[in-house]
């Protein structure tokens, strides 16, 4: 896979990974760590930095590429990068997305997902 | 090995160290020990995602929860391998190419047809195609999941936080 | 190198530098995985993972910390794969 081009500023924030909900107290019982796709679903509120006009909803269509180094702890705070892909999306209106997050400078996970305006 | 081979393919998903509210496989249709599988979930209108209703009344099921049903079922294909070591949590390690074909709506039974790419002990490969009615409606080329030590996991879970810092701008060289 | 040695050396190139999500040709034989090409351990286990899948065989993980160059990785692989080059 090739690196993304780079046509508008990364973004960086540091982000309180959610806790609790009937999602992630299952998630599990005995050992709670944040489910590996929920953080390409941050991608949709990260990518809020970056374009100029964002649709009501938008869904993660498209996983490029997720990958969960090390396990994420719900309510621990993360560096997340994030910067948009310039190249263009399957449609119009998609936006690719790449964030990593990093604990103390540590990668932890890395998602490259595209989204899309959903109805 | 000896309790996913005795157990009912139908029953499997409750051998996945996951809760009840994030259990996304309702039951094994067919199973090929190291071969392939057949899965399905019933997308249920009280799932926590779709909470927060529709606009238009239509609720669309998140894509990556779609992804993570997919994984689970991964899972249970490796867990009833030979290869697989049962003192560990199967866990997802990396996804490449997964895509949403089709929507997937609250009421949908979403069948995932997975293959065993390769496996070991602590990891597996697999991919996998969703279909609803016999229509596709998502694949992964990839996906590895790997196993955790319980050891190595947090046992214990942290206070919920408040929202994250105002985003600070990195300009690029 | 003979010629079916040199084919799996290239080809394991490609493996790894597909992994890493480099180019093949940026990969050097003694280039340490982790210093020089920023790798992780979920990269280790990957890289194990399509080695076993490509040639059908199996590497127990304890190799892992030896496979820490191309040269180490292919060594590794020849002896469990029963290269004799």
């Amino acid at each position: 896979m090739s690196d993304p081009s780079y046509a508008n500023d990364a973004v960086v924030r540091l982000v309180e990974i959610p806790a609790g909900g009937a999602y992630q107290d299952s998630h599990f019982p005995e050992h709670p760590i944040f489910p590996g796709v929920f953080l390409a679903e941050l991608c949709c509120r990260l990518a809020l930095d970056l374009v100029d006009h964002a649709p009501a909803v938008w869904a993660v269509t498209q996983v490029r590429a997720l990958r969960l180094v090390a396990p994420v702890h719900p309510g621990e705070t993360l560096e997340v990068r994030t910067v948009r892909d310039a190249q263009a999306g399957p449609a119009r209106n998609s936006v690719d997305v790449w964030s990593t997050f990093s604990r103390d400078g540590t990668v932890v996970g890395t998602a490259y997902v595209t989204l899309e305006p959903q109805p | 090995m000896s309790a996913v081979r005795s157990t009912a393919p139908a029953v499997l998903p409750q051998l996945l160290p996951h809760g009840a509210g994030m259990l996304l496989v309702d039951r094994v249709e067919s199973l090929t020990p190291g071969r392939c599988l057949v899965a399905a979930h019933t997308v249920r209108a009280d799932e926590p995602c779709f909470a927060a209703g529709a606009d238009d009344g239509r609720l669309r099921y998140p894509p990556t929860l779609l992804l993570e049903s997919m994984g689970q079922a991964a899972a249970l294909l490796w867990m009833a391998s030979t290869a697989y070591q049962h003192e560990q949590v199967p866990m997802l390690a990396t996804v490449r190419g997964f895509r949403l074909l089709g929507p997937v709506f609250a009421g949908d039974v979403v069948r995932h047809r997975v293959r065993l790419e390769h496996c070991g002990q602590q990891s597996a490969m697999a991919s996998a195609t969703t279909e609803v009615d016999g229509v596709r409606v998502a694949e992964v080329e990839s996906l590895l999941a790997v196993g955790r030590r319980p050891a190595e996991l947090p046992a214990a879970s942290a206070a919920p936080g408040e929202v994250a810092s105002p985003p600070t701008k990195e300009k690029r060289a | 190198m003979t010629d079916v040695s040199t084919t799996h050396y290239e080809d394991l190139r490609e493996l790894v530098a597909d992994v890493l999500e480099v180019e093949p040709d940026e990969l050097t034989g003694d280039g340490s995985f982790i210093e020089e090409y920023e790798a992780d351990s979920l990269r280790a286990i990957e890289m194990l993972a399509r080695i076993e899948k490509k040639y059908r065989i199996e590497i127990p993980q304890s190799e892992l910390e030896k496979m820490e160059n191309l040269d180490a990785v292919y060594a590794v692989t020849a002896g469990y794969a029963g290269w004799s080059e």
